[in-house]
């Protein structure tokens, strides 16, 4: 910052004449200027209040009514309304510890805060009312939230309404909230609905012209009903159906859908659509593996002629769905216009044969094949395949011809040899994405590729060594056990991410050639932009530790281990960021008990050692945060106190409990240390 | 302390570079010599530049609602936020950003906090906006009504009497308070 500041302060200078022409920019001085004691609600503006108020749980919002008569105003205006039982019920179970005077005085609350918004709120500007309820539904609530719904339609804006019931029993009808008859016939103001453990009953006039999104999460209706509620509604693109138990047979028409989502809808046998807009479907079968009906037009053997029924239809995820036969076979041709395609652990009793003129896209995850897939698609751009449970059987890969093919990811124990594998890169030849995660059987990484720009490889334990020469390479993350890389030959902008699974290394002279291969292999990423080198403990996900260099300034140029001591000599281009070294070697998962750091010519020297050597820290420990625990001194040799080194200091007195100083004549640091 | 190391790694490698500035004038008269990139952050820069075809690189954009003070925070993060996002273009670092966040705006008093609001709301940075709208709240979170009117700088223009009433009606909000 420091740099900033100057840069700056000699800009002024130069534009001298330029700060003069505005002269009437200082009259209008704003009031942020004036630091204490102003009445900020005139200069923080009403939008930036809501905006802070939106992230607040709706009882601090209670709260500002308090604040001033402007506030409570401002409070009864407000855009949102959020009444939340659950989130009452959490904050008072936590205030009075005896639950059954917890779920009574929340339910008072509840009740009053809708009545207060029903009494004082102006739904003039109301944009978005959301009401969840916790405690078991009754006619007293029931009739609370009606009237404050008959409110709320009122408003002028567009309203989004989200209504949340508490199941008290899914099969029990009275747990439900049957939905009053108004909501459905207010005309323009509802644009999104949300419903969660309500009842749609039989309406006489649908009357919600504006309505573009409705979710329906575990609600009541009859067939009959949403197929005449979803027809009635012009403006409709999106329609989520999530656990809708009582729906049998879903019958659809609608000539502006676009997105539709069905999801674990248990007891749905039969499926029928005419929504010529569809863009999106996304449907999700229940938990175990049934014979299901699924057909996208009405049956596509006996109707072969209507194909064109969702002739807008490009994207299709499918989830946990059986196909009979040739089901699937024939929803494929009726859905010419596919684009995207996800199938996620899907049955087939037969081999499935994707045929798509216009495919690009094709995600295979978890799908139980009987033999193989037949893919026949010269417009594929992306595939993707994902086996995690052992029992899939895997398509053969030397099948993927595909010559367009850009990006390509392979994730669980997919089998690949050297040979297919240098095959696939050198047939690929638009390949820019290449994802290899937890794959077998390659031990010879060699990517050589003129088109490839980002390359991920996650876990394919049986690497053993590699090259790279890919011009293009932006991006290279290798995790996994360190390798031997002959050579690497990539873009200068490449940023590497290099995250090392923890191989166990018994013996001392073991690890330092550990060491040596990691610099070895460290060196090999010299001219690249930016290196990140970690750690990783296995069934440890995230990096923990660290040893970040960056690319530009500073290169390792040697790493040597001796009797637990680290030295590490760092050499310097530029005005390198001291702290950012110091900081990774901290984290840096050997845990040395000493460590110096030679910063050549251009900084001192510094000497770190923990006080107490004999404090149980050895190579078997998991003994990544040694050096932060245990009380840890430095010697610094010849400090200057300039800005650079002082910035360093705070951010070691941070860390350890005492800085000592060797040739320092600085008077000043010492001051500083104490 | 990670704030410090993200601040002093961004501005030592965007000073190492010979890139395009856009000079920005606070409205105490101080010019702000800052990178394309950065300063296409602030979304009333890059529609000023966009609109304006007579602009040229020389142009210093007057900014009369932004202190000299709230301008050194905006830059700072966003000057942090290209550093991230140059460096993965694909996707942020979250736990660098997370923790670079969480140290910069540990240092803003609530003072500072509401001027940067305030800035970030006129230069339309909506990240920002939405960041620092969210630290305020959460400042504000669970704390005594005296606490929030020094907050937002109001003054309490109840009666007594009237007070005393609202904190009846509201009494179920005031329990459980933190410390100020």
């Amino acid at each position: 910052m420091e740099e900033d500041i100057e840069s700056t302060e000699r800009n002024t200078e130069q534009l001298e004449p330029c700060t003069r022409s505005y002269p009437d920019v200082d009259k209008d001085q704003p009031q942020s200027q004036q630091v204490d004691g102003v009445d900020r609600i005139s200069s923080l503006p009403e939008t930036i209040l809501y905006h802070i108020l939106s992230f607040l749980p709706p009882v601090v919002i209670e709260k500002t009514a308090i604040l001033s008569r402007k506030w409570k105003l401002l409070f009864n205006k407000l855009p949102i309304i959020d009444i939340d039982e659950l989130d009452n019920l959490l904050k008072f179970s936590m205030i009075y510890n005896e639950e059954p005077i917890g779920i009574t005085k929340c339910r008072e609350v509840f009740l009053e805060a809708l009545r207060l918004k029903i009494k004082n709120h102006d739904m003039i500007f109301l944009q978005k009312l959301r009401i969840r309820t916790a405690s078991k539904r009754d006619d007293e609530i029931d009739s609370v939230i009606t009237q404050l719904l008959a409110a709320a339609l009122t408003t002028k804006a567009r309203l989004d309404l989200q209504l949340m019931i508490y199941l008290f029993s899914k099969r029990d009808n009275d747990s439900y909230y049957v939905l009053p008859a108004l909501l459905f016939s207010c005309g323009s103001c509802l644009v999104s609905l949300f419903l969660q453990g309500c009842i749609l009953e039989n309406y006489d006039s649908i009357d919600l012209p504006s309505l573009k999104r409705l979710e329906l999460d575990h609600v009541m209706f009859s067939d009959q009903m949403l197929s005449k509620f979803i027809s009635s509604l012009p403006s409709i693109d999106t329609l989520e159906l999530i656990k809708c138990d009582g729906m049998k047979n879903l019958m659809l028409s609608n000539s502006n859908l676009k997105f539709l989502e069905v999801i674990w809808c248990r007891k749905l046998i039969k499926f029928e659509m005419d929504v010529p807009s569809l863009q999106t479907f996304k449907f999700q079968g229940i938990d175990e593996f049934v014979d299901f009906n699924f057909t996208l037009i009405s049956d596509p053997e006996v109707q072969a002629s209507n194909v064109t029924s969702c002739p807008s239809l490009h994207t299709i995820h499918l989830i946990d769905v059986k196909f009979e036969r040739k089901a699937f076979n024939s929803m494929i041709s009726s859905i010419p216009g596919i684009e995207n395609m996800t199938l996620e652990s899907c049955r087939f009793t037969s081999v499935p044969k994707i045929e798509s003129a216009k495919l690009k896209k094709l995600e295979v995850i978890d799908c139980y094949l009987k033999n193989k897939v037949l893919i026949i698609a010269p417009q594929l751009e992306s595939f993707s395949m994902e086996c995690n449970n052992d029992d899939i059987l895997r398509p053969s890969l030397s099948d993927l011809q595909f010559k367009s093919l850009k990006a390509l990811s392979l994730e669980g124990s997919v089998e690949l040899t050297d040979n297919l594998l240098e095959f696939m890169i050198s047939f690929l030849s638009q390949l820019e994405t290449l994802h290899l995660s937890t794959c077998t059987g390659f031990k010879h990484m060699r990517i050589i590729s003129k088109s490839i720009k980002f390359l991920v490889v996650d876990e394919c334990l049986d690497v053993e060594d590699g090259e790279i020469e890919a011009p293009e390479l932006l991006f290279f993350k290798y995790v996994g056990y360190l390798p031997d890389f002959s050579h690497v030959s990539a873009s200068e902008q490449l940023s590497v991410e290099l995250h090392l699974l923890d191989e166990i290394i018994p013996e001392t002279h073991l690890f330092t050639s550990y060491l040596e291969r990691l610099s070895h292999f460290v060196s090999k990423f010299d001219n690249v932009r930016h290196v990140i080198v970690s750690k990783l403990y296995q069934n440890d996900f995230y990096p923990r530790n660290y040893i970040e260099i960056m690319g530009e300034n500073i290169t390792v140029s040697e790493m040597i281990y001796l009797e637990k001591h680290l030295k590490l000599k760092i050499s310097m281009e530029t005005d390198a960021v001291l702290i950012d070294i110091i900081g990774a070697i901290f984290d840096t998962p050997f845990c040395p008990r000493s460590l110096l750091v030679d910063m050549g010519s251009s900084a001192a020297k510094l000497q770190f050692h923990q006080e107490d050597l004999n404090s149980g820290c050895n190579a078997d420990d998991n003994h990544h945060d040694c050096l932060k625990d245990d009380p840890v001194e430095v010697s610094w040799e010849d400090f200057q106190a300039s800005y650079e080194e002082m910035l360093l200091l705070n951010f070691l007195l941070d860390r350890m409990e005492k800085c000592r100083f060797l040739h320092s004549s600085k008077a000043k640091a010492v001051n500083y240390c104490f | 302390m990670s704030s410090s190391i993200a601040s002093s790694s961004s501005s030592s490698s965007s000073s190492s570079k010979k890139e395009k500035k856009i000079s920005l004038k606070t409205s105490d008269g101080e010019v702000f010599e800052v990178e394309e990139p950065v300063a296409m952050q602030l979304e009333i820069v890059r529609s000023f530049f966009a609109d304006n075809e007579d602009v040229t690189e020389q142009t210093v954009m007057p900014l009369p609602n932004v202190s000299t003070a709230a301008m050194h925070g905006i830059l700072e993060y966003c000057r942090a936020h290209e550093e991230f996002r140059r460096r993965m273009p694909e996707a942020a670092p979250e736990e660098e950003v997370r923790a670079f966040e969480a140290g910069y705006v540990d240092r803003k008093s609530n003072e500072e906090l509401k001027e940067m609001i305030l800035a970030a709301n006129y230069l339309n940075i909506s990240k920002l906006l939405d960041f620092l709208t969210g630290v305020a709240a959460k400042r504000i979170e669970n704390k005594s009504v005296e606490y929030v009117r020094a907050f937002f700088g109001v003054e309490n223009d109840f009666t007594p009497e009237e007070e005393a009433n609202l904190r009846r009606e509201y009494e179920w909000a005031f329990e459980g308070v933190d410390e100020d």
